[in-house]
């Protein structure tokens, strides 16, 4: 097979080895548990909440309607009562509207949901509509409403569906447990994406790192519309603009989008959702979390509810084997570090790393000694080094001259560093002033 | 759950293993065979002066972070790297302050007023040698003959006695110049001895401890007569056979600690590959003695090539740090080090070849970015 990749980037130690052989274990919360429904788990306008505080509600049902075509609605993920409507911290960092149920336990669904559609019947309007009202986003940790994503103008020829299985980041092993426990949902997944584009080809790309996966993915995967790629094992394999170029030699342009360059890339979990949507009828209330880091007691991957608190989740999980240092919703090369546990899962929470002091420390930054590490390994062709010193000096017309602007954020830079200086969160602090156009 | 407080940082939350002192002790490993090389052939007076020049840059650094109220930097083990690199710039027969005078001029006029490690826009062990070159010219040019050898006459030496006895003299005239007249006869024999060959390891030993004074390296012998070097003085040149600074002598030794250097992917191969076959490729096609006849091997093995090539051109602060800026500092290095050495005054022209090349840098770095993803070239100038 092929080992398709990108120029530069790293290989940090992938720790995948704590959960890898971990099977998908199913968690219920407890009867009486607070789950956290934030209105704002994806890219673009907030949902507006559809209960009333006091007010029953049933699994599956809706509870929060998407402002706008930009948006995704939120459904309750058991059944139970609305404890309150408040405001609370999200894994991304932001307070969010949220609505709290108080989970009854009785798992009572909403009458209409598990229904069967054969995706062959449907156009492609009636497909985006069900992916929409599922409240699909990229779960890949973006939160890109999906309906937005695959809707595009029929000018757009769409040449390439890519199915992102890379799992790049270390400590995350839920892609590879879905890849071997779910095949045949996501091969059926990538069909109906393929549905939408009749004349795309299907990609389903996945690291060399997970051969067994692979195989079984190529052995079962007859379309002769979709081929399985072997990628090169390296980090970030699985950011969208490195996976396009590694998977078909087109690079989408400066401050462009895959369909640009006609692609378009979807994460395997949000591949499962879409199938599940559109076969069964399911809206997104379930997500699989690795739970990992040396701290925790029974690292592994767990298929819990949505609004499920990370506190709870640990504590069904087995609890902590010793107190974490640091705590990281999702990778620990792009998540966000956590200083509470009193957040809920999202529809975009892959991981929850619990770290501890060793695998965390970071020694205090250093001069830069231009050792060119960084400009060595990053997949964008930046020089941080330079963007640090711009972002240091506020010189931020510079910054933008230097392109800093086409940083993907990765950390890579950071991550090589001798002199542990903080490259890639500088640069970071400097896209975002730029992008909120605050200099 | 308990409440404690959690680290909250930005990304990534992890790091390689990679430090700058893990940086430098791999520099310090690389250059171990050089130095051993250089105590073997020259003496306890090597060992000495590197010990000397070592202790005075790290109490440089250290004094000088003291006197500025900043934190103490030497244990990122830089300063050890730049004594060390500057005493192996020294010949073994200075008097034990001048590596002292060079260390003060390195570490606190090269390196910490600039702004301290990474900084430094020249080379700081390179500047402290030119200092002590254009200060003290008569001590930096009293090159020793080595006081061992190794394998000495296992190859048939020139026996260019009589062929070089007037021609050596010729050298030993030009060699002067840039010495003091003071040492004209001492340097005279002394040159002789040397363009007769190393063969004669008990000679030479006798010419070195007697203090003998030499401005004629193998290098000026190329440069300032017609000499042909036969397998023995390749070989010779290779070993390290032959008078020079501490650790400049062993082409063998620089070349493996080079290698390591290239191996752990401290260094990249581009700078010192590129400068030393731009300069053998020169040195060929504009031979001395006509169009495509140069001594490009024996003339890459002499002088401060191999250290200049594999450890002061490739000093993070003052090279490029973009592949293509690498290659640019590799060639330039080498066109000036072949313009220097064949139409210099000088026979030798590593130090201020890279020193020059060095300057640049900063132009270098900024002309040479890699292409950014997704920009293409017709996009980059009509960025507004």
């Amino acid at each position: 097979m092929r080992l398709l990749t990108f120029k530069r980037g790293i290989h940090p130690p992938d720790s995948k080895a704590l959960s890898e052989k971990e099977p998908i274990n199913v968690l219920f919360p407890k009867v009486g548990a607070l789950l956290v429904f934030p209105m704002n788990q994806h890219i673009g306008a907030p949902c507006v909440p559809l209960v009333e505080k006091g007010e029953r509600v049933l699994l599956g049902q809706k509870i929060g309607e998407a402002a706008g075509f930009v948006s995704s609605p939120v459904h309750a993920s058991v059944s139970g009562t609305v404890a309150d409507i408040t405001p609370w911290l999200t894994p991304g960092g932001a307070m969010s509207q949220s609505v709290i149920i108080e989970n009854d336990g009785r798992m009572e669904e909403l009458p209409g949901i598990n229904t069967y559609t054969d995706y062959k019947l449907l156009t492609r309007e009636a497909m985006l509509e069900m992916i929409k009202e599922a409240g699909i986003v990229g779960q890949g940790g973006a939160g890109f409403p999906t309906h937005v994503k695959l809707s595009q103008p029929s000018d757009k020829k769409i040449d390439y569906f890519i199915m992102n299985a890379a799992e790049c980041e270390p400590y995350l092993t839920t892609d590879y447990r879905v890849l071997m426990e779910e095949t045949d949902v996501i091969i059926r997944g990538v069909q109906m994406i393929l549905h939408i584009f009749p004349e795309a080809r299907g990609i389903i790309a996945i690291e060399n790192n997970k051969p067994d996966a692979l195989k079984l993915m190529a052995q079962k995967c007859t379309d002769p519309r979709i081929e399985v790629v072997a990628l090169q094992t390296k980090y970030p394999q699985g950011a969208e603009k490195q996976l396009i170029t590694a998977c078909t030699g087109r690079e989408v342009p400066s401050g462009g989008l895959p369909p640009d360059v006609g692609c378009i890339v979807n994460n395997v979990d949000t591949v499962i959702a879409i199938e599940r949507a559109i076969h069964r009828g399911r809206p997104i209330m379930r997500r699989i979390v690795t739970v990992s880091g040396k701290a925790v007691a029974n690292p592994g991957n767990y298929k819990v509810r949505i609004g499920m608190k990370f506190s709870d989740l640990i504590e069904l999980t087995g609890g902590l084997k010793e107190e974490p240092h640091k705590i990281v919703a999702g990778g620990p090369m792009m998540g966000a570090a956590m200083y509470t546990l009193d957040v809920p899962i999202v529809k975009t929470s892959g991981a929850i790393l619990l770290l501890n002091k060793e695998e965390s420390e970071i020694p205090p930054e250093k001069n830069c000694i231009r050792c060119a590490r960084c400009v060595n390994h990053c997949p964008s062709g930046l020089m941080p080094l330079v963007l640090n010193q711009q972002v240091i000096r506020n010189e931020f017309d510079k910054f933008r001259q230097t392109n800093g602007i086409d940083c993907i954020e990765c950390g890579s830079c950071s991550y090589v560093c001798p002199s542990k200086r903080h490259l890639a969160q500088s640069i970071r602090y400097a896209r975002r002033k730029i992008l909120t156009k605050k200099v | 759950m308990s409440d404690k407080k959690y680290l909250v940082t930005g990304t990534p939350h992890i790091r390689d293993k990679a430090s700058i002192s893990g940086i430098m002790l791999d520099v310090i490993i690389a250059l171990v065979p050089a130095t051993l090389a250089g105590v073997f052939f020259f003496g306890a007076d090597a060992a000495l002066v590197v010990v000397v020049s070592i202790a005075a840059a790290v109490f440089f650094e250290w004094a000088f972070k003291r006197v500025t109220k900043k934190d103490c930097t030497i244990r990122d083990l830089s300063a050890v790297v730049t004594g060390l690199l500057l005493a192996l710039n020294l010949p073994a027969t200075v008097p034990l302050w001048l590596p002292i005078v060079g260390a003060f001029f390195a570490i606190i006029v090269a390196k910490e007023l600039f702004g301290g490690l990474g900084q430094n826009f020249i080379n700081p062990a390179l500047v402290g040698r030119i200092f002590l070159v254009a200060a003290y010219p008569v001590l930096m040019l009293n090159i020793p003959q080595p006081v061992r050898t190794i394998g000495a006459g296992l190859f048939p030496n020139a026996d260019v006695s009589t062929a070089a006895t007037p021609l050596a003299a010729a050298a030993a005239t030009a060699a002067t110049t840039a010495a003091t007249t003071t040492a004209t006869t001492a340097a005279t024999t002394a040159a002789t001895t040397a363009a007769t060959g190393v063969t004669a390891a008990t000679d030479v030993v006798t010419a070195a401890t007697s203090d003998a004074i030499t401005g004629a390296t193998p290098l000026s012998l190329v440069a300032w007569t017609d000499m042909v070097p036969l397998a023995g003085d390749y070989f010779d040149a290779f070993i390290g056979n032959m008078p020079g600074m501490i650790g400049e002598t062993s082409a063998a030794a620089l070349l493996l600690g080079g290698l390591y250097l290239i191996a752990r992917k401290v260094i990249s191969w581009r700078i010192p590959v590129i400068y030393i076959a731009s300069l053998a490729l020169l040195t060929f096609v504009f031979g001395r003695q006509g169009m495509f006849t140069g001594l490009w091997l024996y003339e890459v093995l002499l002088g401060g090539l191999m250290i200049g090539a594999f450890f002061m051109a490739t000093d993070y602060s003052s090279s490029p740090v973009t592949p293509r800026g690498q290659i640019i500092m590799g060639l330039g290095c080498g066109v000036l080090t072949f313009a220097i050495r064949h139409y210099g005054g000088y026979p030798e022209g590593v130090a201020f070849a890279i020193l020059l090349m060095n300057l640049f840098v900063p132009l270098i770095d900024k002309y040479t970015r890699p292409r950014v993803y997704g920009v293409t070239k017709v996009k980059k100038g009509a960025k507004a």
